[in-house]
């Protein structure tokens, strides 16, 4: 059963552990899990860690052992004790002092053995992990010609096992499209381990579910909330228990003088127990995200017996209305969303990482992201709570799985933990089971959608009945936009149906050469060897074929030259969705903050936190008030020049995007044409306007006659500013003028 | 406690119609003849050592020894409680339907984990609902569904009898037994979970939603089970808007009974279907022009609020019927004398082209022409083939005035109307009273009969 933390202490076991590779896999044969780790073969290791990130293992797949001792003191052995991992990718099997403890498979939950009875002053512990690589056949799904190797080519799995979303299979990994695609194993040791002490009966976790009361219409809200806490009680006793339940709910985050309390008498039967404790808040400080309102929290505080926990949560409503259009606590929000993928090793991902990467996400207006297909740990859902980022939660299932029972079995097994770990966030407000799951090269696709989507739905459902649970991308009314990248660069968007739910969007193009010269040796990186840029990354179809960038004469030349297709192509997919705004899309998101690992790919920063081109071009066109111009250009194609023949007219509409959920008054649009490197001003318009709230609409319309004289780039610039001159939005957009 | 020292402790099954995209051919989705059976299934290890062992099913047919599926799954049960997952492929299923729509198709399950074991009888159905449309499909056939209120131990062959496919349970007050003898005599369960003023205060909820929450997962694997919905009190519509009335209250036991089932349909009336609701079947409706009331899809209490007139619930509930799919998805009756006269799945049915006071009798104005329509309507998901529909017009001494005879073929699933009756009155007619008489027939038996008498003043 699913033991949560809370805020319990805990004594730490990380640090120095001695790990032996057990490269044949022979080591429960030889009796290691009676080992104490004395014996030369153990060799030093710090826990926790990622293998890959450990020089000496590097990039291994299969079984590792570790060991370590620790002691027991007497007090801790008056109370129940718990052996405690954070997190071990992906089957780990326990041994303490001798004694088998048990089995995990998984990658991102923690789990937990109780071991009071095992526990000795001086204890041996033996871990093992396996990692393998997944046992799927590969498939060359690529008849393109292309100068790769076999090995190389676009390769697709058949029917992936294992349970590792991303880590496991996904375009931006190593070994990306290639057959060695399961590169870059995520395997290892890579959270916390700890001794956990609890009360003989304790709170096991608690799944709390709160509903904002509402008038008897059911519409407007009557100022207070309901919140109801299901408690898991463990009672380790052995007759029935008489007990009491204690809960008080106090602003965590916000100054109220307030304070809700409910008690509850309860008889615990030995074992497991569920008890649900309601509360009425009144006054509730909703929970919003940091561009509507403040993402309010509180701490709930429940007693039983000696046993105290503290979980915060927020009280929101979200939902989708029939068109698919996002409403938090009733009101109407557009998602300028972000995938998020911190690391593909998740012992190096933690608050070093995160804050920079929040602080910059909150800086260009994002509101909510996307996480997946992983799970992150907890502190990035923390930082969401806090800074009022709301999160779509993609459980740890990429493409290419196979739709076997077994799969079936264990994946359900996961995703109630997920559900488990994640549900009490503030922060989350909505899931997908699957990312991708109809992605297959093979003809005949297996039937993932079907059996597995829907039985993981049921069981996730199980935990959180409330929030909208997504099946997979590409169905109800979900869509993926990655023009000149996954999809043709050439694609006339004007006939392109455009859906609600733009949940991945974006391009790929090749990092800053310091960060390249970090993992391409420097012999393959100019000429480029191919087969190891496409290990790395290069997606030779896309770049050549749908983004049809040019190689240029040197590598710094390829690199700006695809920095600079997708800065504009994805700056454009940003422009068009904004603009189709609530007609239909009410969310998208870029795919994705920083690349995950070194990698060639579609972050707005690589891997060591180098920004992309497309960063800048991105934040530029993120903002809450966007000025963009939708172009008369028919086929209507993005991220190419936009070319008119001298004398043609030119006749472009001038959008307004305004996120804000007031209205802006008296804000000047200006716009005005000029040559490029010329700034005598050719066209122009300025005017001062009221943008009304949350829309985005057509507010002028350039016609200008592209004049006979002058053959090359013209700019037409814009840009927005409020009653005080502050700038809110700057853009602009280059034409060209062309004999033909 | 057995050797093992580990049980089985509690198993919660949904089944699952298998779909499939038809990737070779039109890209449609297509049912494959195949479903999933899902168990959660709660394992308990009473030892203070892991046990390994296999968790095996099997699935049988009752009625064919040759079919089996088998499947199995190793689990490592440390000691205390475990909830696994344990689904399996059922090839070429067959499926449970109602009694009128089909086969009660049942499975034998038997499910072992070292020593311990658990056996019951599954079933494989979808019941799903289109809120937009206010439609129930039974495996992706539209159904109707005719329930009645159960309130004591049901007699299952009567019930069948007077045309009930739904049974609506209230407050948990049916012994799970009687799951059982629905899954094999084909009756859905609706169970209503009711919310009333007592249960307004955090704890008294807390309670209520635990109660409900518990007896819906005692209950959830029977394939019979259906339906839940809350049924909210007038008391509690009516009282005062204290803080977090009943919305939020009951929204507490909403998620409670959608957890236990998140696959199956919970409804939770909103105010407005509330509102139709009980106008539909109000204290002084009498003077109501049905077809000027704005009809919810789903009408839960025909006959609970009217009692002592059973002819006025039995016209609520043919009306319903008339209205088949017209929005009424379902119509559910509180007794069983409006039941006997208004759910079977084939009827004949009057509608006057208007409506009075006095539903026991049609009053019609001297010298004005009496009209009504007549409805056919078949709930078998089978045509009715060259039956014969009747109607007479008689007067006082039993001569027929006016009358009609043909057969007819009556299309599955359906309410139509397949004749009218228009009859002039004069000024002679005052005073007189006449009686309308219309079957349903085939060869051999009559399959439905309705009854209509017209006053002219």
């Amino acid at each position: 059963m699913y033991h949560a933390i809370f805020d319990r202490p805990s004594i730490s076991l990380d640090g120095e552990w001695k790990y032996r590779i057990d490269q044949n896999d022979t080591g429960r044969r030889q009796s290691w899990y009676l080992c104490d780790g004395n014996e030369d073969v153990w060799r030093k290791i710090s826990v926790p860690h990622n293998w890959y990130l450990i020089d000496e293992i590097g990039d291994y797949f299969g079984a590792i052992w570790y060991t370590r001792h620790f002691s027991v003191t007497d007090k801790l052995k008056q109370e129940r004790l718990f052996l405690r991992f954070e997190g071990v990718d992906y089957i780990t099997e326990v041994w303490l002092n001798g004694h088998y403890l048990g089995f995990h498979e998984g990658m991102f939950d923690p789990f937990e053995f109780e071991i009071t009875d095992l526990v000795k002053e001086d204890n041996v512990l033996i871990v093992r992990d396996y990692a393998p690589k997944d046992t799927t056949e590969y498939i060359e799904a690529d008849s393109d010609e292309t100068p790769l190797s076999s090995p190389y080519k676009f390769h697709q799995s058949k029917g992936i096992t294992q349970i590792k979303g991303h880590m496991i299979e996904a375009m931006h990994r190593p070994g990306c499209y290639s057959s060695f695609r399961q590169d870059g194993n995520s395997g290892g040791i890579w959270g916390h381990v700890s001794l956990v002490e609890r009360p003989v009966t304790y709170v096991e976790s608690i799944k709390i579910y709160s509903t904002i009361g509402k008038d008897k219409e059911g519409i407007r809200y009557t100022g207070s909330a309901v919140c109801a806490i299901d408690v898991s009680i463990n009672h380790g006793g052995v007759e029935d228990y008489e007990t009491e339940l204690d809960l008080k709910i106090t602003p965590y985050n916000f100054e109220q003088n307030s304070t809700s309390t409910a008690k509850r008498g309860a008889v615990l039967h030995p074992g497991e127990n569920t008890i649900k404790i309601m509360a009425i808040i009144p006054n509730v400080q909703l929970w919003w995200t940091w561009d509507i309102g403040k993402p309010n929290l509180y701490t709930a505080e429940l007693c039983m017996g000696n046993d105290v926990i503290h979980e915060n949560f927020g009280v929101k409503e979200i939902y989708q209305d029939e068109n698919r259009q996002w409403y938090l606590n009733n009101t109407k929000l557009f998602l300028r969303g972000m995938r998020y993928i911190s690391s593909l090793w998740m012992s190096e991902a933690n608050e070093r990482m995160w804050l920079p990467d929040f602080e910059k996400m909150l800086d260009m207006d994002i509101n909510s992201i996307r996480i997946g297909s992983h799970v992150e740990r907890d502190g990035v859902y923390k930082i969401c709570d806090e800074k009022g980022l709301l999160l779509w939660q993609v459980f740890a299932l990429h493409y290419c799985i196979s739709d076997c029972d077994d799969v079936i079995n264990r994946a359900s097994d996961m995703i109630r933990a997920m559900g488990n770990m994640l549900t009490n966030h503030a922060c989350m407000g909505m899931w997908s089971v699957y990312k991708e799951p109809e992605i297959y090269g093979l003809e005949d696709k297996p039937n993932t959608y079907f059996k597995l989507c829907h039985i993981l739905k049921d069981t996730l459902g199980q935990v959180d009945p409330v929030r909208w649970i997504h099946l997979g991308d590409y169905r109800e009314d979900v869509q993926n936009i990655m023009i000149g990248s996954c999809q043709d660069g050439d694609m006339d968007v004007h006939t392109e149906k455009i859906k609600p739910l733009i949940v991945e969007f974006g391009a790929d193009s090749i990092p800053a050469l310091v960060s390249l010269k970090k993992y391409i040796p420097e012999d393959k990186l100019w000429p480029m060897d191919w087969d190891t840029w496409q290990y790395w990354g290069l997606f030779y179809y896309n770049q050549f074929r749908r983004a049809k960038v040019e190689l240029g004469k040197s590598l710094e030349e390829f690199i700006d030259t695809t920095q600079e297709y997708e800065a504009l192509v994805v700056k454009e997919q940003i422009e068009l969705l904004r603009q189709k705004k609530y007609a239909p899309v009410s969310c998208m998101y870029l795919y994705y903050w920083s690349d995950a690992c070194p990698m060639m790919g579609s972050g707005l920063f690589d891997y060591y936190r180098e920004p992309y081109k497309v960063y800048a071009a991105v934040k530029a066109v993120y903002t809450k008030v966007l000025i963009s111009l939708e172009w008369n250009e028919e086929p209507h194609v993005i991220g190419r020049p936009k070319k008119y023949v001298k004398g043609e007219r030119f006749i472009g509409k001038v959008w307004l995007t305004n996120d804000c959920l007031a209205p802006l008054h008296n804000v000047q649009i200006h716009w005005n044409i000029h040559r490029v490197n010329d700034l005598e001003i050719l066209a122009s318009n300025t005017f001062v306007t009221d943008l009304k709230k949350d829309c985005s609409e057509v507010r002028d319309i350039i016609d200008w006659v592209i004049p006979e004289g002058y053959t090359g780039e013209y700019v037409v610039e814009m840009n927005v500013h409020d009653d005080e001159g502050k700038i809110l939005s700057e853009n602009s957009t280059k034409i060209m003028a062309t004999f033909q | 406690m057995l050797a093992s020292g580990c049980l089985i402790k509690h198993v919660k099954i949904s089944t699952r119609m298998v779909y499939k995209k038809d990737w070779c051919g039109d890209g449609q989705d297509k049912y494959t003849d195949s479903a999933l059976l899902s168990m959660d299934v709660l394992l308990e290890n009473k030892n203070t050592v892991p046990v390994t062992g296999k968790l095996r099913a099997v699935v049988s047919l009752e009625n064919d020894n040759a079919y089996k599926t088998v499947s199995e799954r190793e689990i490592v049960l440390s000691p205390g409680q475990m909830l696994v997952k344990f689904s399996m492929t059922i090839p070429d299923v067959q499926l449970w339907n109602t009694w009128e729509t089909g086969e009660q198709n049942l499975y034998q399950l038997k499910l072992e984990y070292c020593d311990a074991v658990y056996q019951s009888s599954v079933g494989v159905k979808e019941l799903t609902y289109d809120e937009k449309h206010g439609k129930w499909e039974l495996n992706r056939q539209r159904i109707y569904l005719r329930g009645i209120a159960i309130q004591s131990a049901p007699n299952i062959e009567y019930l069948k009898k007077i045309g009930v496919n739904t049974a609506y349970v209230i407050n948990e007050e049916l012994e799970e037994k009687y799951y059982e003898e629905f899954d094999k005599a084909g009756i859905l369960v609706w169970n209503a979970f009711s919310v009333e003023k007592k249960d307004m205060t955090p704890n008294a909820m807390a309670v209520r939603a635990e109660t409900a929450a518990a007896y819906l997962e005692m209950t959830a694997s029977h394939v019979c089970q259906g339906i839940s919905s809350l049924q909210i009190a007038d008391e509690v519509y009516k009282a005062e808007d204290a803080e977090n009335a009943y919305l939020a209250m009951s929204g507490v036991l909403y998620e409670s009974l959608k957890s236990v089932e998140p696959g199956k349909t919970v409804l939770y009336p909103d105010k407005i279907q509330a509102r139709a609701s009980e106008a539909f079947s109000g204290d002084a409706l009498e003077n109501v022009d049905f077809h000027e009331v704005k009809l919810p899809c789903n009408i839960t209490n025909i006959g609970q609020k009217i009692k002592g007139k059973p002819e006025f619930c039995c016209w609520e509930a043919v009306f319903a019927r008339i209205r088949k799919y017209d929005p009424i998805s379902s119509v559910i009756v509180w007794s069983n004398e409006v039941a006997e006269k208004a759910l079977s799945p084939i009827m004949v049915a009057f509608e006057p082209g208007y409506v009075t006071k006095n539903q026991n009798a049609v009053l019609v104005k001297a010298g004005d022409s009496f009209t009504s329509r007549i409805w056919a309507i078949n709930d078998f998901h089978r045509k009715l083939e060259d039956v014969k529909l009747i109607w007479k017009l008689s007067d006082e001494d039993g001569n027929t005035v006016a009358g009609n005879m043909f057969r007819l073929n009556i299309i599955p699933d359906s309410a139509e109307i397949p004749d009218h009756v228009i009859y002039p009155t004069t000024d002679a007619d005052k005073g007189k009273t006449y009686t309308l008489r219309a079957a349903l027939e085939d060869d051999s038996t009559k399959l439905a009969e309705s009854l209509m008498t017209i006053q002219v003043h």
